[in-house]
């Protein structure tokens, strides 16, 4: 059986520069993968071109062993393939409401939609507070949660997460985890999560590719990892190094 | 006072004029960064779809004979279906050009509406004798309005209502604000970009007929180059209010009117003739002590 989403050999260029390199990678339905690797490694590019956000130069992009490839972001967005861009993107000057909604609409029906966000809701409570604010008003964790949100509105079958810790404070990552495990757990999402971190990502993950200058490093499951020495290879591209060093990174 | 009231409607009626143009040059700033310069030709052929087309000074009406209902759809069908092709034609192969080389088609767009005008009515500038009933004055208490001013309120009140309630209530309008603030984001999240676009442009027709015919109503002549000042005056509020934030075109469509009427009634009779020198210069100043607009748009506050 096909992958519900495979890449293969998939490059990407702006410019002059090479932001993925003959990358491959697969997701199997039920799965939690992560992407790793520091800053610039291509991890966001990866996700944009699932997304249909950047046009590769070459390879494919495979949903169910069809060719997604060259559809417009709103297209894949309705083969219920959703991202959670970095920075979060919520529509500041809608309402927490309104940003949820938009998220909904794809479902076609209003009554299905307000009913997905009611059983939503009750992953989300801070957000069921906040209903009538404008989401610009929320706090960096809040707006992420949002975010996460908004994108499970479209009752995703895989959901694209982008550095859902960026910028956060260790309690709320913490939180912003456990939405995804819930997720994970409840509702049998698949998820594929871009970190610049591993530590939390190993105990999460089933499976994990490191990515760093847009080629693919390592690729394998969390389990086997957990020590952290090939992955710290694969990361900083030199052997052994100073184990404090990666902790810090990680 | 009495004269003061009187100029006071002169210039919320010559507001509402630029702040309807204003709105529809504002809606296609927000979602595409466009700065829609053919915006007033879209009001020029509203104008023109009035009459026979023919070279003569004299326009005889075609559509403009019909009844009062069926000249407003009429000619709010032929000015969207306009914008929809300039759409179609010119700002969809460019989706994905920058915010100045869609400004520069847009003036493209400008030169070939006037110059196809030019071929098909003649250069001359036209009388035209629309609605001209609306031109009878009224009076409440010792105020005289003409008819047509009051109109002019209503008209655009109505429209600012009907487009914000749009806006607000309707899935389409979330998805259009939505777009308007992140339009990639709102992609993402399967919002169709093209056909929230295509609404965008028909609303700016909308509002364009509704200028077309209240102006002509109001000025009785019609010349291939009429929506230019308009369309630049519409901009310069779209700026004075904010851009990128429709509140603000409206509230500096209604500036705007409001600068150029005033200097008009006071300015010494020597130098009215200098009044839209004066008037930019207000607008230079208000830039100068608020450069983002009247009314900033706001922007999304990242917080950490």
């Amino acid at each position: 059986m096909a992958p519900l989403l495979e890449l293969e050999n998939l490059s990407v260029r702006y410019g002059d520069l090479i932001a993925l390199r003959d990358a491959s990678l697969t997701v199997s339905e039920g799965e939690v993968v992560c992407i790793i690797g520091p800053n610039g490694a291509g991890k966001s590019t990866a996700l944009a071109a699932i997304a249909g956000g950047v046009t590769p130069v070459s390879g494919a992009i495979r949903l169910d062993g069809q060719s997604i490839l060259g559809q417009r972001p709103e297209q894949i967005a309705r083969l219920r393939l959703s991202l959670v861009p970095e920075g979060r993107h919520i529509f500041g000057t809608l309402t927490v409401a309104e940003n949820l909604q938009i998220g909904g609409y794809m479902l076609g029906d209003r009554a299905a939609a307000r009913s997905e966000m009611e059983r939503l809701l009750d992953h989300f409570p801070q957000l069921r507070e906040r209903l009538r604010y404008p989401a610009g008003r929320l706090s960096g964790g809040e707006q992420q949660m949002l975010a996460v949100a908004r994108a499970v509105m479209t009752r995703p079958r895989l959901l694209l997460v982008d550095e859902p810790s960026l910028g956060l404070a260790p309690k709320i990552i913490d939180q912003i985890y456990e939405i995804l495990l819930e997720l994970r757990q409840r509702e049998k999402m698949t998820l594929l999560i871009n970190e610049q971190s591993s530590a939390r990502i190993l105990k999460f993950a089933d499976r994990v590719y490191v990515l760093r200058s847009g080629m693919v490093q390592l690729e394998g499951r969390a389990a086997d990892l957990r020590d952290g020495e090939a992955i710290r290879h694969a990361y900083f591209g030199f052997g052994g190094g100073d184990r404090s060093l990666v902790e810090t990174a990680a | 006072m009495i004269e003061f009231l009187q100029n006071l409607i002169d210039a919320l009626a010559l507001g509402s004029i630029y702040a309807l143009t204003a709105l529809g040059i504002g809606l296609l700033f927000g979602i595409l960064r466009l700065i829609n310069f053919a915006h007033g030709d879209m009001i020029t052929i509203g104008a023109y779809a009035l009459i026979v087309p023919s070279a003569d000074v004299t326009a005889r009406l075609l559509i403009g004979s019909w009844t009062p209902a069926a000249v407003i759809i009429a000619i709010s069908m032929i000015v969207v279906v306009a914008a929809l092709i300039t759409d179609a034609a010119v700002f969809r192969p460019l989706r994905t050009a920058s915010s100045p080389t869609l400004m520069i088609s847009s003036f493209a767009v400008s030169y070939i509406i006037q110059n196809g005008i030019l071929i098909f009515y003649g250069a001359r500038p036209k009388a035209v004798d629309f609605w001209s009933g609306a031109n009878v004055q009224v009076y409440i208490g010792e105020l005289r309005v003409p008819l047509l001013q009051l109109i002019t309120l209503v008209v655009t009140l109505v429209l600012m209502v009907a487009l914000t309630l749009f806006l607000r209530r309707t899935p389409y309008g979330v998805q259009m604000r939505a777009a308007a603030e992140d339009f990639r984001m709102a992609q993402y999240l399967g919002v169709r970009g093209n056909i929230v676009i295509g609404l965008a442009f028909a609303i700016s027709g909308i509002l364009a007929a509704a200028v077309s015919m209240l102006y002509i109503t109001q000025s009785g002549s019609l010349t291939n180059q009429m929506g230019v000042p308009l369309a630049l005056f519409a901009f310069v509020a779209v700026v004075v209010g904010g851009m990128g934030n429709l509140t603000g075109a409206v509230v500096g469509g209604f500036v705007l009117g409001l600068i150029v009427t005033m200097l008009q009634a006071y300015l010494p009779s020597d130098l009215r003739a200098f009044r839209d020198a004066f008037a930019f210069g207000v607008v230079i100043l208000v830039l100068l002590i608020r450069p983002a607009g009247l009314l900033p748009a706001r922007t999304t506050i990242e917080r950490v």
